[in-house]
């Protein structure tokens, strides 16, 4: 208050009561320091100890750690450890001069004031002897009655935290690993002060698409359990995940525990890959294989040439072939290529999230 | 004499508020204020005493320990004052004037129901607080999702309806105590201005003719 006045004012002279312990021992709450105006920035100087004020009514008394190019300046309460963020130059208004420590000025108070409850309670004494027995009984009494009450609080155990460490007691479950396999989400849980039961329900989700799940629990020892879940149809759900583009699948499940219920949710990336083409010379025979859980339509494009005998090799083009083909989920399908001898087979198939087309190859000659 | 019968009849009727004051200020201290059932939590909570456990395992509360031990004089203070009210009433039963002494023992019984109902109305507010908490948190986050303990509830047992109902009417009951007593204190300094030949005893019953 008197510091807000004095700066309000611009008076050279202010005085500061210390409040906290940030500076203790140099500075002791209750301690008044008598500070001066800095008049030149030039003034501050490492180990001084400055005011700083970031409001009107809020000031900090630190003490000067660094100097940074006369702009700023780092301060440090004593007793912090660590210092204050840089403070302009201009905000340190303020530099101590002279410290009167609390005991200057508290113990004559607190004399005072005993002095006075002491010619009090001697007049208080005289009173009483003035007094009917049954008036002394009914003060002393109700006087003692509320010391008690007083001084209980004092007796009274300090407790920490009102219902101590319930935190301590409470089940963890933790998931230790998760991944996707050929449709199926495999989740590690591990359980510490509980038992994983069954599992109540189960929800898969990727983006916009949601499908119940079928899941199953499995205990392996020492607190670990494993889950797996798949959605209900797969196929269906794969497909419309592949469509949409999700690239991340979650498995929502309800998990009973010994007691109580945890609501887990198991994240897995979902890594949709190209279908793969094989090419068997032998038989002359194409294998597309579909390494994702969704299903696939493919268009097969098969440019075929004969060879033809004579005085070196010519090529003899034959009709292109266009196939379709659907894919199972994690399946494959066999075409037949027979009928020419080179074959040139160009698969091209939708990506995902309906973002164009891509084109694998293969291709060779056939073995008669 | 119509003042020493009214003065003996308000000493009564203070005694008796005060003794009902402090069998219900007894009963609200010993007897559970709430019952926490349901999810992790298993208590009976009463101002002095309580019996918790969480997830099967008994815990201690040391919010509900402090306040026990600050109740404590609160309990003596009822006990003495309704010790003071009783042997009061029964000197009073057979006397026609009161006595000094029962005059001082109500005034001193309502001036301490009086101060006693803060620290009731103060553990109260503690035993609803701690079975609060005792209700909630019960969903939490962990690594592997959230999990859900179960809904608990806290019942406020027949204590605890006294209590709300006891502290409310108490603080105008101890008030209207004090009235009465200092009203009886009048009324007897009354009957003894118009008898001045029966000298009152300090005592704590009646004066005897």
């Amino acid at each position: 208050m008197a510091l807000s006045l004095a700066r309000l004012l611009g008076a050279p002279v202010a005085v500061v009561v210390v409040a906290g312990y940030s500076m203790y021992p140099t500075l002791k709450p209750g301690d008044i320091v008598v500070v001066e105006k800095i008049a030149s920035p030039a003034e501050i100087k490492p180990g001084m100890i400055v005011v700083w004020c970031t409001g009107p009514h809020s000031c900090v008394i630190h003490r000067v750690v660094k100097v940074v190019d006369e702009r700023a300046v780092v301060t440090k309460g004593d007793a912090n450890p660590a210092p204050d963020p840089p403070v302009p130059m201009s905000d340190v208004e303020y530099r101590a001069v002279y410290v009167v420590p609390r005991i200057a000025y508290l113990a004559p108070l607190a004399a005072a004031v005993a002095y006075d409850i002491a010619r009090a309670a001697r007049r208080l004494a005289e009173r009483a002897a003035e007094l009917e027995a049954y008036q002394r009984l009914v003060v002393l009494g109700f006087l003692a009655y509320l010391v008690a009450l007083m001084l209980t609080p004092l007796v009274a155990p300090k407790p920490a935290t009102p219902l101590g460490n319930l935190e301590a007691l409470r089940p963890r479950v933790s998931l230790v690993n998760a991944s996707l396999s050929k449709g199926v989400v495999t989740a590690y849980l591990h359980a510490a002060k509980t038992k994983l039961l069954d599992v109540e329900g189960c929800v898969a989700r990727a983006a916009h698409v949601s499908a119940r799940c079928a899941a199953s629990l499995e205990p392996m020892g020492k607190g670990l359990y494993r889950l797996r879940a798949a959605p209900v149809p797969a196929a269906e759900f794969y497909k419309e995940a592949y469509l949409s583009g999700a690239t991340r699948l979650e498995v929502d499940a309800v998990i009973r525990l010994s007691l109580g219920k945890l609501y887990a949710r198991v994240p897995v990336l979902l890594h949709w890959e190209p279908p793969r083409a094989r090419f068997y010379p032998v038989n002359c025979s194409l294998v597309v294989v579909n390494p994702n859980p969704s299903p696939l339509r493919v268009n097969i494009t098969v440019i075929r040439a004969n060879l033809s005998a004579g005085p070196g090799y010519s090529v003899k083009p034959l009709p292109t072939l266009r196939l379709q083909a659907s894919l199972p989920p994690l399946g494959k399908t066999v075409e037949q290529l027979r009928g020419a001898q080179l074959v040139s087979i160009y698969i091209s198939y939708p990506l995902p999230g309906g973002k164009g087309k891509g084109r694998i190859h293969a291709g060779g000659r056939c073995v008669r | 004499m119509r003042g020493c019968g009214t003065a003996r009849n308000l000493l009564i009727a203070s005694h008796t508020l005060t003794v009902t004051w402090s069998i219900l200020a007894l009963y609200a201290m010993i007897s559970p204020v709430y019952r926490v059932r349901g999810g992790p939590a298993e208590a009976t909570i009463a101002f002095l005493a309580y019996s918790a456990t969480y997830l099967g395992h008994r815990i201690n509360i040391p919010v509900l320990d402090a306040l026990a031990v600050q109740l404590v004089p609160v309990l003596a203070a009822s006990l003495t004052i309704a010790m003071f009210s009783v042997y009061s009433l029964l000197g009073l039963a057979g006397a026609r004037e009161p006595s000094t002494g029962a005059e001082a023992a109500a005034l001193l019984a309502s001036l301490v129901a009086l101060a006693s109902t803060g620290p009731l109305t103060g553990a109260d507010r503690v035993a609803a607080a701690v079975a609060h908490l005792l209700t909630t948190g019960t969903r939490y986050q962990v690594n592997a999702g959230y999990i859900d303990l179960g809904r608990a509830v806290a019942v406020p047992g027949p204590a605890h309806y006294l209590a709300a109902g006891l502290h409310g009417a108490l603080a105008w009951g101890a008030a209207a105590l004090t009235l009465l007593a200092i009203a009886g204190s009048l009324a007897a300094e009354e009957c003894r201005a118009q008898s001045p030949t029966e000298e009152p005893e300090l005592g704590l019953g009646a004066a005897e003719e």
